[in-house]
């Protein structure tokens, strides 16, 4: 036994460096063919990278690391001011720095967009696998279903949930409701792109072969049918992330988002700081520029992904 | 054809209990405890006794499937209760309200049309020129810069710089046209040509402008568009004679799938700019959780996108004569 994972070993660690070098060697193709894509995907990186270090948390630190402030550090003296060199992006009304804010406020649109896209892809492949792969009665009505959800404007249906299911709730609750319906809602529409690609690749002659030498419908739904729709989940989803975020922010902008003092880029534009912002419109800029390089960043991705590894799905990208 | 459109209507049906079922799972089964406080008053002390009557009045403490019979047949005879918090008729009040968020949608409907429709075939038109360059950056550019920035940007600027301020009080279409308009389209005057229905409308552009510009570009590529060039055609003809009407059909069903998207926007955008539509009645109706008020808007703006998912296959029959027996 242990001579035999000997001899395995060698050829295996070879394996993996040539696939590392394979690796690196595609993502520089991705760059040299699809600048606006590899730029969209630097912004996602950008994003990600502040949202995870805005402070030492996750290092085990307990300063603030990325900001230069705590997001609701208040210096009450100097409460809207204008960009300077202490406050790059100024401060607000209750004198707190703005660039440490947009810095926290990545961290908040990342958490609920991954988190709500991630439930998203798992419903969306479950229902779209099953309904496309079976058919029959469980397909209508899944797809009955899915027209319903898709029947309501899909802010409208956001604020109704999150209202109705923690209306005077704290922030981890908000959060919970907020990521919950938001993933429910974008995995409506995808679930029938999916569903599209399963029957599409129902009918190869692979599955054909698969299920003649007996194999079972999950085997071949696991490993034949999942593996092969799973691109079109991985470019659907990179452009629900914007979605995704961009809905984030529509909510917090109408005051149904994570509660404050929570840094949220949406709230940060809210009407209620309308006054302030009238006397410092910097405040207005800053958290509406950090939303529009975002959601431009997920879906030059997405767009680029889609031209690289899926071109049949050219103009599926639903908006917002 | 008119089979094809009966049968289409029939279809409609199930969607439609289907939403009446979804919009009461939310709203009623979820419905949180705190409205019986908002009913008592915001101060009251609440017993078990005054959360009985409360309950019993409003109807709360029957089974669930009378209470939906209940408001189903209410809505069908256009009786969609009382608001908790004003009082009055729900059904009046939407009736003054819908008709303000139609007009929205159908203004920003034509801004969006008229930027993107002649930009997008241009760009088709001129491929790799600087104009297909400029077109198309823009397009990108209007997809991700979010709509409420843009409106609050414009609201603060314009008061910053001009010192200039949306018109406080809202003026109906038909009480004074001139002023409803300039409300919608370009509240702050000449200073800045940018109201609601504008911004509305620039965010819906970008995707019909992409969609324009691919479809042109791939009938010009067509042998009808050849043989066309061949017979020695003027470019104009061809490409509004023989091009244009063949790459609008995809275009007519994503400009009519974009309903849900103006829906949501003209929620921001009425809110922002202070319009009485629907969007800002649901907005306050959450806030007071107004619940008979709520499931009559998301009842109604769900049926007026079941209704114009209709109108769009209908109109895709009338332009494609393929899909009518599909």
């Amino acid at each position: 036994m242990a001579r035999g994972s000997e001899i395995v070993f060698a050829p295996e660690e070879k394996l993996e460096r040539r696939l590392w070098a394979d690796a690196l060697r595609s993502v520089g193709l991705f760059i040299r063919r699809k600048p606006l894509g590899a730029f969209g995907g630097f912004l996602v990186l950008v994003m990600l990278f502040v949202a995870a270090f805005a402070d030492g948390r996750l290092i085990g630190r307990t300063e603030p690391l990325l900001a230069p402030h705590w997001y609701d550090d208040q210096a009450l003296t100097e409460r809207l001011n204008g960009p300077s060199l202490r406050h790059p992006f100024g401060t607000d009304e209750l004198g707190r720095d703005m660039l440490s804010r947009v810095i926290y406020g990545a961290r908040v649109s990342v958490v609920i967009g991954f988190s709500a896209v991630t439930i998203a892809a798992i419903i969306s492949t479950l229902v779209g696998t099953l309904s496309g792969y079976f058919g029959g009665w469980f397909d209508t009505f899944a797809q009955r279903v899915v027209d319903i959800w898709i029947s309501f404007p899909p802010l409208v249906l956001l604020v109704t949930m999150v209202t109705m299911f923690s209306p005077r709730g704290g922030p981890e609750q908000r959060a919970f409701w907020l990521i919950l319906a938001l993933g429910i809602i974008i995995a409506a529409g995808s679930s029938r792109v999916v569903r599209g690609a399963v029957i599409s690749v129902k009918h190869n002659q692979y599955v054909e072969a698969a299920r003649m030498l007996g194999a079972s419908d999950s085997r071949i739904i696991l490993r034949h049918i999942v593996p092969n729709v799973l691109p079109v989940v991985i470019i659907l989803s990179t452009v629900q992330l914007g979605s995704a975020i961009l809905a984030e922010a529509s909510i917090s902008f109408l005051g149904y988002g994570i509660p404050p003092p929570f840094p949220a880029w949406g709230a940060m534009l809210s009407g209620k700081g309308i006054l302030y912002m009238r006397a410092d419109p910097w405040l207005a800029f800053w958290p509406g520029l950090a939303i529009a390089l975002a959601v431009y960043g997920f879906n030059m991705l997405g767009d680029a992904l889609r031209d690289v590894l899926d071109p049949r799905l050219r103009g599926a990208s639903p908006r917002r | 054809m008119q089979r094809y459109i009966l049968r289409r209507a029939i279809l409609m049906v199930p969607t439609l209990v289907g939403v009446t079922l979804l919009v009461f799972l939310a709203v009623r089964v979820f419905l949180p405890g705190d409205v019986i406080q908002i009913v008592a008053g915001t101060n009251a002390v609440i017993t078990d006794e005054v959360r009985q009557e409360i309950k019993k009045e409003l109807g709360l403490d029957r089974p669930y499937y009378e209470q939906y019979w209940d408001w189903i047949s209410g809505v069908f005879r256009a009786d969609l209760g009382e608001s908790l918090y004003t009082h009055t008729s729900v059904a009046a009040e939407m009736k003054t309200r819908w008709p303000v968020t139609v007009e929205l949608g159908l203004l920003a409907l034509m801004v969006s049309l008229s930027i993107s429709l002649p930009v997008g075939i241009l760009a088709a038109v001129r491929q790799d020129s600087l104009l297909d360059y400029i077109a198309r950056s823009t397009a990108i550019g209007f997809l991700a810069i979010p709509g409420f920035w843009l409106g609050t940007l414009v609201v603060v600027l314009s008061a910053k710089w001009w010192g200039v301020a949306t018109p406080s009080q809202y003026v109906d279409l038909w009480v004074d046209p001139g002023q409803n308009l300039k409300i919608m389209l370009f509240p702050f005057g000449k200073f800045v040509p940018v109201g609601p229905a504008v911004i509305l409308g620039i965010g819906m552009s970008g995707t019909v402008m992409r969609l324009t510009r691919a479809q042109m570009l791939e009938v010009l590529r067509q042998d009808y568009i050849r043989t066309a060039w061949s017979k020695g055609l003027r470019e104009r003809t061809i490409v509004t004679r023989h091009a244009i009407r063949n790459a609008f059909i995809p275009v007519v069903t994503v400009v009519g799938l974009q309903l849900p998207f103006v829906l949501s926007g003209s929620i921001i955008m009425e809110t922002i700019f202070n319009i009485p539509g629907m969007g800002r009645f649901l907005v306050t109706a959450l806030a007071n959780l107004d619940y008979p008020s709520i499931q009559a808007i998301n009842l109604l703006l769900a049926s007026m996108v079941v209704a114009s998912n209709l109108l769009v296959d209908v109109a895709y029959s009338m332009l494609d004569p393929r899909v009518r027996y599909a």
